[in-house]
């Protein structure tokens, strides 16, 4: 007696249920696997002031950063000519950083502010050579923040929002509408033009956690800071006051920058397979190459190769483990047979997933040999001519 | 009965006579092919009780005779040597296998592998589709000899014999097949 196959029609409601949760869990599987968001994550700071007499150049020394690393810096300047001074030209123009926002306040003591970032590249940065701007009577400070899961290719989530005012030496980081506000990170800069020599901020709450700040004094005096803010970012977030702890004035001024940090979405590294190189009759010397990390660095890559065009079955794979950028890479596979073809193709991943090159393929070199051919029939015996007849005799 | 009469009768015993020596297995005479021709026909039933002989490392295969010994040699520098042997019957021949990037048989090559030089009734044959040269030789320790070479996929194939076992050889070669 045959046994029939169940149907869509008598399946009971449960088992259907079943099969739909199967059906779009299985999508939401496969799209999980190729991507993922990548949490923000904050690194370091450091800061750095000119000279005394607010001449010649300064160098800001950057904390330690990798490849797709965020850096952003903010340098504020105070001075007394009420011009707006163009801060941190080299920083756009020499090491290649997007300006986020060149602010001007004019009162008895003015505020310049700048803010840049930058992504890291395969050869992180590791420091800046600034130029002190405002005349000798001027103050520059200068400071930055290092971040990592941050999207390399659109950091700022939303187009940052400026301020500044004067009479008064507290910024006030304005608010800022973000469009992501799964993973968002906000940060706030700001610098205050004033005259009292010293002095530091009040971060507003939630923004005091590894906040950064450099006061330079001279005839007219800058502070400059910088925090943000990881958790409990409101849409829109409206961060507070950076409080400067000095005697306020209306001879001083403020400029203040907020930026939301759009998380990176994560993916499988992107590979190529590069020409073979080093082909022998029996070995050679397979190449890859990281394009791009898809935002986390490989922890394994290598090559699986096989005689299979299609690389459904390999004969082997080479791995090595470590931490990968972008960047070539090479491994020599032996016992390779001459004369016929292999395919193979390079592969990395990451914490999101796997992804391969391009299939390619060589066939190793036959190189003649020296060797001459033995005559191994019928070794050890003798062979005898008998009446037409081959006798061979084992011996 | 007529002198005429016996005549024909005695020509058409003449004829039936020689028509049955040419088909019968007559080993009287001096032309050394029908020797040969005895052999591979005994050994047609052998053949017909085969094995498989496949080889992984070159890719290939072919049925024989399941009376023949197989001993293969690692030669080094990616050659190597395969023998199939049955000396009881003296049957046996071997096939010796050599990195090879040329796309015709050097004459270096040929005497490093053929000492004596000798290369007799050359004619091309075709094994599973690919194109070589048979031949006859001499080997110093086997004598007379029969050789099919061939150069598939970056390799030179020998395969050698007795004279004696030219067509038998040919059988065995018949369903010879390179994997691909």
């Amino acid at each position: 007696m045959k046994k029939r196959l169940p149907t869509l029609e008598n399946l009971n409601k449960v088992s259907k249920l079943f099969l739909l949760i199967l059906f779009f869990g299985s999508f939401v599987f496969v799209f999980s696997i190729k991507e993922a968001l990548a949490a923000i994550s904050y690194i370091n700071s450091s800061s750095c002031v000119s000279s005394d007499d607010g001449l010649g150049t300064y160098t800001l020394t950057l904390p330690t950063t990798q490849q797709n690393d965020l850096v952003i810096v903010a340098i504020g300047t105070a001075d007394n000519d009420n011009v707006n001074e163009d801060v941190g030209p080299n920083l756009v123009g020499t090491y290649g950083y997007t300006e986020v926002a060149d602010l001007f306040s004019d009162d008895t003591t003015d505020s310049n502010l700048g803010v840049f970032w930058k992504v890291m590249g395969a050869s992180p940065d590791t420091s800046y050579t600034l130029d002190s701007i405002g005349g000798n009577d001027a103050s520059n400070a200068a400071v930055c923040m290092v971040f990592r899961g941050v999207d390399t290719g659109t950091p700022m989530d939303v187009t940052p929002a400026t301020d500044s005012n004067i009479n008064t030496m507290h910024p006030n980081p304005p608010s800022i509408n973000h469009n992501n506000p799964s993973g968002v990170w906000t940060v706030i800069a700001g610098v205050a033009g004033h005259g009292i020599n010293s002095g530091t901020f009040t971060f507003p709450t939630g923004y005091t956690t590894d906040a950064v700040e450099r006061t330079h004094n001279d005839t007219s005096d800058a502070t400059t800071g910088m925090g943000y803010r990881s958790s409990g970012v409101s849409d829109p977030e409206d961060p507070g006051v950076m409080t400067h702890s000095g005697t306020d004035s209306t001879n001083y001024s403020w400029a203040a920058v907020t930026i939301a940090l759009r998380p990176a979405v994560n993916t499988a590294p992107t590979v190529t397979t590069n020409t073979e190189t080093n082909v022998t009759s029996n070995s050679a010397t397979l190449n890859g190459e990281i394009t791009a990390t898809g935002g986390v660095n490989a922890t394994e890559r290598g090559f699986a190769w096989g005689t299979d065009s299609g690389l459904s079955t390999v004969i082997g794979t080479t791995t090595e483990t470590g931490d990968f950028g972008t960047g070539t890479f090479s491994q020599n596979v032996s016992n390779l047979i001459a004369g016929v073809t292999y395919y193979f193709r390079a592969y990395a991943t990451n914490s999101v997933g796997t992804s391969y090159g391009n299939i390619d393929n060589l066939v190793a070199s036959a190189a003649d040999t020296t060797l001459s051919r033995k005559m191994r029939l019928f070794e050890g015996s003798t062979i005898k001519f008998t009446d037409g007849r081959i006798i061979i005799h084992q011996r | 009965m007529s002198v005429k009469r016996v005549s024909i009768i005695f020509l058409i015993l003449i004829v039936a006579t020689l028509l049955f020596l040419f088909k019968s297995d007559f080993k009287g005479g001096a032309v050394s092919f029908w020797p040969v021709q005895n052999r591979a026909e005994q050994n047609q039933a052998k053949l017909e009780d085969s094995l498989v002989y496949k080889n992984t490392k070159y890719r290939f295969s072919f049925s024989y005779p399941d009376n023949l010994k197989v001993m293969e040699y690692d030669e080094g520098q990616g050659a190597g040597t395969i023998i199939f042997e049955d000396p009881a019957n003296a049957l046996g021949f071997q096939i010796f296998v050599l990195p090879y990037s040329a796309q015709e048989i050097s004459t270096d090559r040929f005497k490093k592998d053929v000492p004596s030089g000798i290369k007799l009734e050359e004619k091309p044959v075709t094994l599973d589709g690919v194109p070589g040269v048979a031949f006859f030789s001499q080997d110093g320790f086997l004598g007379d000899t029969y050789e099919v070479w061939f150069i598939y996929n970056g390799h030179l194939y020998e395969v050698t014999t007795l004279k004696e076992n030219t067509d038998w050889l040919n059988m065995v070669l018949n369903n010879w097949s390179f994997e691909r």
